[in-house]
């Protein structure tokens, strides 16, 4: 295939998705699902090397979903930022210090076996979370994220007020870039502004910002109210057409996804309430650094 | 010049106000706004599962007191997407600190009406109303719920609770004290003017 149409990209509110992807394949309802699993999943994981394995796992999906891993750049400072505080917080705050188990002192401060190899599986969790995020938000768009929604069986008005929601979110992006750029045309250059200043700018962006999100609400209700649009998601008590849901039904081979993906996690849960198995104490890694400091 | 306090909240003599349509839309909206603002304080400065900027609860705060219960519906539902998108809370946390995110949103609502302050910060008491009531007592009581939250599922150390509840204090208060502040002195004047505008709690 053409490298460029490989690539080609479509513009969602909050970010992009490729053009072509394998995910797409599937009916959002399985993508929604595969998402949930993965935001609960990790908290029934302790073991490392498990959560290495599912970090491992979603990366791949990254490469095989065809969704440019650049975008992941942007989440850098943050899983640093975030690693360092974990460790830092565990350090001064350990748990289990009655164990006494010292791995070594850091500027006066002991670092505990047990913290620290608990802020690396809370670490690692993390990761795994925003990794499922970032992979969901960039194989879904917005309507695949409503027609999912009225297909697990959400009132028509809490699906309605989301994509509301999502639209707008979308329009204030789009309204804060135009002003930005209006201000750019007309000379202004935030990068030599102090902190204050930045935030000083940065407040008077709200007042156009929000002036044009209070015209746009009045246009939309307007719209809405001209079209007899009733939230009921009824017209003269008859349920109302969905469009996107007759061009996108589920499949058995959805079916069968839905099953594998519930019946896993509900697994997973399962052997992480009643047996030791994801526990933190029950991984190599811990053992062998156990092993090694302490014998 | 006059410098007696108006009572905004008080209906005009034949005045009626119903919720609708535009209500509803304008809760849309305010929750859309509410995810990217909320989103990017997320991804600014995390401190782990808090962060030290979150501007998103001044989208809260001044959310009820412009739209009451509208505004506060928003409150605890942007939170629940912005923490998806970012990824800085599972799908079961999220819907954990749904308490502590209503009450980071609604007292300011609750305040401004019960005691007739005025949106627009024109007297100190006002400012007396949103310092203490919007970003004080609402952050003690969010944080309170958040850091007890991430300790119910594991994801902080017991000893470390403090240190996340002011943490969390701190990052949500001073962020939304400077927003917070902003969209009500310069934004309040227009908002009110609009028929989204509640003087109640749903209308």
């Amino acid at each position: 295939m053409d490298q460029t149409v490989k690539r080609k990209m479509h513009r969602t509110i909050i970010g992009f998705v490729p053009g072509e992807s394998i995910m797409y394949k599937l009916h959002p309802v399985v993508r929604l699902s595969l998402y949930i699993a993965t935001g609960i999943l990790p908290l029934f994981i302790e073991t490392p090397e498990i959560s290495m394995l599912f970090i491992a796992i979603i990366l791949i999906l990254f490469v095989v979903a065809n969704v440019n891993l650049n975008r992941l750049k942007i989440f850098t400072p943050m899983l640093i930022t975030v690693g360092i505080i974990i460790n830092l917080t565990y350090i001064f705050f350990p748990i289990r210090k009655e164990e006494g188990l010292v791995m070594f002192s850091l500027l006066g401060l002991d670092v505990n076996f047990y913290s620290t190899m608990w802020a690396f599986a809370i670490y690692l969790r993390i990761i795994t979370l925003v990794l499922s995020s970032v992979f969901y938000f960039s194989t879904n768009r917005e309507r695949d994220i409503l027609v999912a929604m009225r297909t697990i069986g959400t009132p028509f008005v809490v699906s309605y007020f989301i994509g509301l929601a999502l639209r707008s979110a979308g329009i204030f992006l789009e309204d804060y870039s135009i002003i930005r750029e209006a201000e750019q045309a007309r000379g202004l250059d935030v990068r030599n502004l102090s902190f204050l200043g930045k935030v000083k700018h940065f407040s008077m962006y709200l007042v156009p910002l929000f002036t044009l999100s209070i015209r746009k609400s009045d246009d939309i209700s307007t719209g809405l109210f001209a079209k007899g649009t009733e939230l009921t998601g009824k017209i003269d008590g008859v349920k109302r057409a969905d469009y996107l849901r007759s061009k996108l039904r589920i499949t058995n081979i959805d079916k069968a996804w839905l099953i594998a993906i519930i019946l896993f996690t509900v697994t997973v849960m399962v052997v992480s309430i009643t047996t030791g198995l994801l526990t933190i104490e029950g991984s190599w890694i811990f053992q062998s650094i156990e092993k090694y400091f302490f014998g | 010049m006059s410098t007696q306090a108006v009572n905004v909240w008080k209906l005009e003599e034949g005045e009626v106000r119903k919720p609708g349509l535009s209500h509803f839309v304008m809760m849309a909206l305010f929750t859309g706004i509410g995810v990217v603002v909320g989103t990017f304080g997320s991804l600014a400065i995390p401190l782990g599962y808090v962060t030290a900027f979150w501007p998103g609860q001044a989208i809260q705060a001044v959310g009820s007191i412009w739209y009451g219960a509208w505004g506060g519906i928003a409150s605890f539902i942007f939170p629940i997407i912005s923490n998806a998108i970012s990824g800085s809370a599972p799908l079961p946390v999220s819907l954990a600190y749904i308490p502590g995110n209503l009450a980071q949103g609604i007292i300011a609502g609750w305040a401004f009406r019960q005691f007739a302050g005025d949106p627009r910060l024109k007297t100190a008491k006002d400012w007396a109303l949103f310092l203490g009531f919007a970003i004080i007592i609402s952050n003690i009581i969010g944080a309170g719920w958040g850091s007890t939250v991430l300790r119910w599922f594991g994801l902080i150390a017991p000893d470390a609770q403090m240190t996340v509840f002011i943490g969390w204090f701190i990052g949500n208060a001073v962020a939304s004290a400077i927003l917070g502040a902003v969209m009500l002195k310069f934004i309040s004047p227009i908002v009110m003017k609009t028929k989204t505008f509640c003087k109640g709690y749903w209308a």
